[in-house]
């Protein structure tokens, strides 16, 4: 769902973070250095720290935007099956957590236990 | 030998070109024959050239910027120089490696590196009576979304027959083309389309829509603003790519593909 990098200084999104697996508990979090530019329906990020970019299309940035550091990869599923209305939920779980796991290579997402308490 | 000075003015900036070599300012005064100033600016620069033991040594405000042994290089490393400090000097646009070209008031720019046609189309659609705005580097307002004019003498790559890879592009001699004065278009004009044209021999003209996302990093892979302040850049070309249709044009022959653009300059998309 989200396309690579294309800027200068782009780097293979894998690299550098290990892989992990990401269960359905886990509270993805966005990286406060990340900056979101919405485009049409569709969205830029840009990691200020990596001065790297990254398109999302709209499912991407659908799942980024439920990604607000409270809702769990299984509530986010969730929102996303009552929103869509009957995806099938194994699709939907596997596209959100390919997306996640993209926008965690990219530094867009850490990923938590717990959620955040603040508001 | 005979010292000789040019003009050029673009916006806030008057730059003065002083050499002693009168070939020297005679082909910058061509290149940048648009763009002849005498009125004064709120900036100025002065770009000097001195002969110096065989070798050219070109400054800015005396501070020394290259040392270029012939005078076509010379020429050459100066128009680059005077470009480079037209754009740092007007870092409020959004500056992209793109020609560009009007048609009923709306323009079309052409975005891309070397060799990605931008000359080949902006003077295929000059002479199909479109307005002129700029040959390889456009800037763009885009607060207004407005391309300005920056109409260099647009530099065509004389072909050899032979089909050079990507990277050996560069070796191709350049021609100046030089276009009636009244195809110049010296105002600014509202932006329509994004082309993102991509030469490769032999192959049939295709069209493609780009998403908005999409458009918006091939802006950032095209972008001169992008070193200077990443994050306006990335900001900006988000707005253009969500205000502008893109389109990735690929083809093998120029003039079939000028006629793809002029349909779509016809019946434009929305974004």
């Amino acid at each position: 769902m989200a396309t690579p990098p294309l800027l200068p200084n782009a780097v293979e999104a894998s690299s550098g973070v290990p892989e992990t697996p990401i269960d359905r508990e886990i509270v993805p979090r966005r990286h406060p250095a990340v900056d979101a530019h919405p485009v049409g329906d569709e969205m830029v990020l840009y990691h200020s720290e990596t001065e790297l970019a990254l398109s999302l299309n709209v499912s991407a940035r659908t799942i980024w935007e439920l990604c607000d550091g409270k809702r769990s990869v299984a509530e986010i599923c969730t929102t996303l099956k009552r929103d869509t209305g009957g995806a099938a939920e194994s699709t939907l779980h596997a596209d959100v957590l390919s997306t996640v796991r993209a926008l965690r290579e990219f530094g867009a997402l850490s990923l938590a236990n717990i959620p955040d308490v603040a508001s | 030998m005979a010292s000789s000075e040019v003009r050029i003015g673009f916006g806030r900036l008057g730059l003065t070109v002083h050499a002693d070599d009168p070939e020297i300012p005679s082909y910058v005064a061509r290149i940048f024959r648009e763009f002849a100033s005498t009125k004064p600016r709120d900036i100025s620069a002065c770009f000097d050239v001195a002969a110096i033991d065989g070798a050219y040594e070109i400054s800015l405000d005396g501070r020394l910027l290259g040392r270029v042994v012939s005078a076509t290089g010379t020429q050459r490393r100066l128009v680059q120089e005077i470009v480079r400090h037209v754009i740092e000097s007007h870092r409020e646009l959004l500056w992209l490696h793109a020609g560009a070209v009007a048609h009923n008031g709306r323009a079309m720019m052409l975005v891309g590196r070397f060799g990605a046609g931008k000359s080949t189309f902006t003077t295929a659609l000059a002479a199909r009576n479109w307005r002129y705005l700029s040959d390889d580097v456009a800037p763009v307002d885009v607060e207004t979304a407005r391309v300005l004019p920056f109409p260099t003498m647009p530099m065509v790559r004389v072909p050899t027959g032979a089909d050079l890879p990507e990277a050996r592009l560069p070796e191709l001699r350049k021609r100046p083309v030089d276009l009636p004065a009244w195809t110049i278009c010296r105002d600014p004009v509202p932006l329509s389309t994004l082309v993102f044209p991509k030469y490769s021999h032999g192959a049939p003209c295709s069209l493609v829509k780009l998403s908005p996302s999409e458009a918006a990093l091939q802006v950032l892979h095209n972008c001169t603003s992008y070193e200077h302040d990443r994050r306006n850049a990335v900001a900006a070309a988000s707005r253009l790519a969500a205000a502008v249709p893109a389109y990735a044009l690929l083809y093998g022959e120029a003039q079939p593909a000028a006629d793809v653009l002029e349909s779509l300059m016809r019946t434009p998309a929305r974004p």
